[in-house]
């Protein structure tokens, strides 16, 4: 790829996400130009007053401006998730849920929401569950050595995650079906509505420790996706790069699952469709995929609350957007490859 | 600094499973060794003990006066290249992105190849002849193109001996010849070559300076090592493969001929 190249594509995704979250930040059913926009963003730096209507600042930095971080770092930490998995997986159509991560934290919420504990107890149980599930299918795909240890991974992570499946489900069968199961529900297909500062509080740095080892990793990340062997005679601690690239997304999803409910697709179909356009080399691929990741999603949740009456959720629609899409980039990869 | 690989009776197999036992051998730098068997004898595990990636079962492998098995795996990946058999990856890099991975083995775990790197690796690409494939992708080139590249990622590792497993195999009868011909180049410039094959007149062209070796390994495990010419008799290969097989003399050298086959 030659560097020119690569300036584009960076130049371009930056642009892209700087625009979108201008536009974001001033559409909704408060309206604030983009005028005012800055006038109040300046005013926050310099603590002077801002030319804006009253209360747009409450809108701005209490309401607004939390949800659009949060639904720009949650879909960047989904897409670097994805993107090192897939590496991980040697598989590009693997998700940041093939460890179990989404289904374990969704089994701690809906658990949490079932006994009726406070939202933070929640989220909580959310993040641990996920940590939970990762942690028991990394322990037994590492017992069962002596056969490919990525294959042995992924069988464990579907039996499990279909264990926890049918516990959701049990969950679900079990709740006051006019109080908590809408709760349950609306937890599944995800949100960003109700993102809060103290959310971020605690998601946010999670997110961005996380971030740094995969960051620093993400030359060597390339070599995972090389035969064991191979990659070990290269010498690339495989085993070790790869539980850094377990946990650190691990982290990563589970703190975003567990301040915005499930999110499906943007950790799947993102970085398949960067390394489309900009190439595998891992290096290249997670700036990227984050920078996209998150502009996708934060496009995705301001589509959600502006275009109609009621909320869209942020799960419905990325289905809705996805499918599609990563049909036809299947279509199109699978085409060029035969 | 020119050491040489060695290795010592050794036993070679998994904890369960012995596969092959008391393989001694010297590789001097600047010469080859072919590895001959049938399917399942042990060729690939070899390797593994070789490269330090499977403990052996008695025995032991040396570089130079150092025994393999106390050096780290960086030290190991820095003398001895692994060149696997081309397949097309998981993922579509290109060429050059192939080749710097090499460079892993020389990078602190953070960093990423810098302009050295980068010139090492063409470097290697150009002594190949292939300086052209660097921005072409990896998975679009031929078997044989992609051979090379990784033969080519083997020498931007800066090793001093080259493992090639099978890399003969799935290539057409072009392609062959073209991989044998930069073996037999990177012998004689001074690189120590193992490669394994299933075609005895491989290892007969390659292996014909006076320090070149052939190792061959039955599937019952016994081994045979010596001068590539005098073990390969046609009744050694024949008692190898289980064929009745002959050699007879063909204008560049011995050609391989086999009988009908009985059946077994």
């Amino acid at each position: 790829m030659p560097i020119t190249r690569t300036t584009t594509l960076y130049t371009l995704a930056i642009a892209a996400a700087l625009g979108m979250l201008a536009l974001s930040l001033s559409v909704g059913r408060f309206p604030i130009s983009l005028a005012e926009l800055f006038s109040l963003l300046w005013a926050q730096l310099t603590s002077g007053t801002a030319n804006a209507p009253a209360n747009a600042d409450v809108v701005l930095f209490n309401i607004r401006g939390p949800r659009i971080v949060a639904a720009f770092s949650v879909g960047a930490a989904l897409a670097a998730a994805g993107a090192a998995y897939q590496n991980l997986f040697r598989n590009p159509l693997v998700s940041p849920d093939i460890l179990g991560v989404s289904s374990g934290a969704a089994l701690g919420a809906v658990v949490g929401i079932f006994v009726g504990l406070p939202i933070i107890a929640i989220q909580g149980l959310a993040f641990g569950g996920g940590l939970v599930a990762v942690g028991f299918i990394y322990f037994v795909g590492d017992r069962i050595r002596g056969h490919d240890p990525v294959l042995t991974l992924v069988l464990a992570g579907v039996v499990i995650g279909s264990l926890l499946g049918s516990g959701i489900a049990l969950t679900k069968y079990l709740a006051d079906p006019y109080n908590q199961l809408p709760a349950i529900t609306y937890w599944l297909l995800g949100s960003f509505a109700s993102i809060a500062k103290k959310d971020l509080a605690v998601a946010l740095p999670v997110i961005v420790i996380a971030l740094l080892p995969l960051f620093l990793l993400r030359w060597r990340i390339n070599l995972l996706s090389l035969p064991d062997d191979e990659a070990r005679a290269l010498g690339l601690d495989v085993r070790r790069t790869r539980f850094i690239v377990i946990v650190a997304p691990t982290l990563m999803t589970a703190a975003a699952v567990a301040i915005c409910g499930i999110i499906g697709w943007v950790g799947l179909v993102v970085p398949h469709a960067v390394r489309l356009i900009a190439g595998a080399e891992f290096s290249r691929l997670l700036p990227l995929a984050a920078i996209i990741g998150g502009t996708f999603m934060l496009a995705i949740d301001t589509l959600g609350r502006t275009m109609a009456q009621i909320e869209i959720p942020p799960g419905v629609l990325t289905a809705a957007v996805g499918t599609p899409v990563f049909i036809w980039l299947m279509a199109v990869t699978f085409r060029r490859r035969a | 600094m020119s050491v040489g690989l060695s290795a010592h009776a050794l036993t070679i197999g998994y904890p369960t499973r012995e596969l092959a036992r008391d393989i001694s051998f010297t590789l001097e730098p600047g010469s080859a060794m072919a590895i001959l068997g049938p399917n399942g004898s042990g060729k690939t595990t070899l390797f593994r003990t070789l490269l330090g990636l499977l403990p052996a079962r008695g025995g032991e492998v040396k570089l130079g006066a150092q025994a393999i098995a106390a050096m780290t795996p960086t030290d190991i990946a820095r003398t001895i290249a692994y060149v696997p058999q081309a397949t097309t990856g998981f993922f579509n890099f290109h060429v050059i992105e192939v080749v710097e991975m090499a460079r892993a083995a020389h990078l602190a775990w953070y960093a990423q190849p810098g302009a050295r790197d980068r010139e090492i690796a063409m470097q290697a690409l150009a002594d190949l002849n292939i300086r052209h494939f660097a921005t072409r992708e990896f998975a679009e080139l031929s078997g044989g193109e992609r051979q090379l590249v990784l033969i080519a990622r083997a020498l931007a590792s800066e090793a001093r001996i080259l493992l090639l497993d099978e890399p003969t195999a799935s290539l057409d009868f072009g392609n062959q010849f073209l991989i044998l011909d930069a073996i037999s180049r990177l012998k004689n410039s001074g690189t120590a070559v193992i490669f394994t094959t299933h075609n005895p007149e491989h290892a007969l062209r390659v292996c014909t300076g006076t320090a070149d070796r052939t190792l061959t390994i039955a599937r019952d495990g016994s081994i045979a090592y010596g001068p590539t010419a005098a073990l390969l008799t046609g009744d050694a290969l024949a008692a190898l493969y289980g064929l009745p097989i002959a050699l007879v003399a063909g204008p560049n050298g011995p050609l391989v001929q086999v009988a009908a086959a009985a059946p077994r």
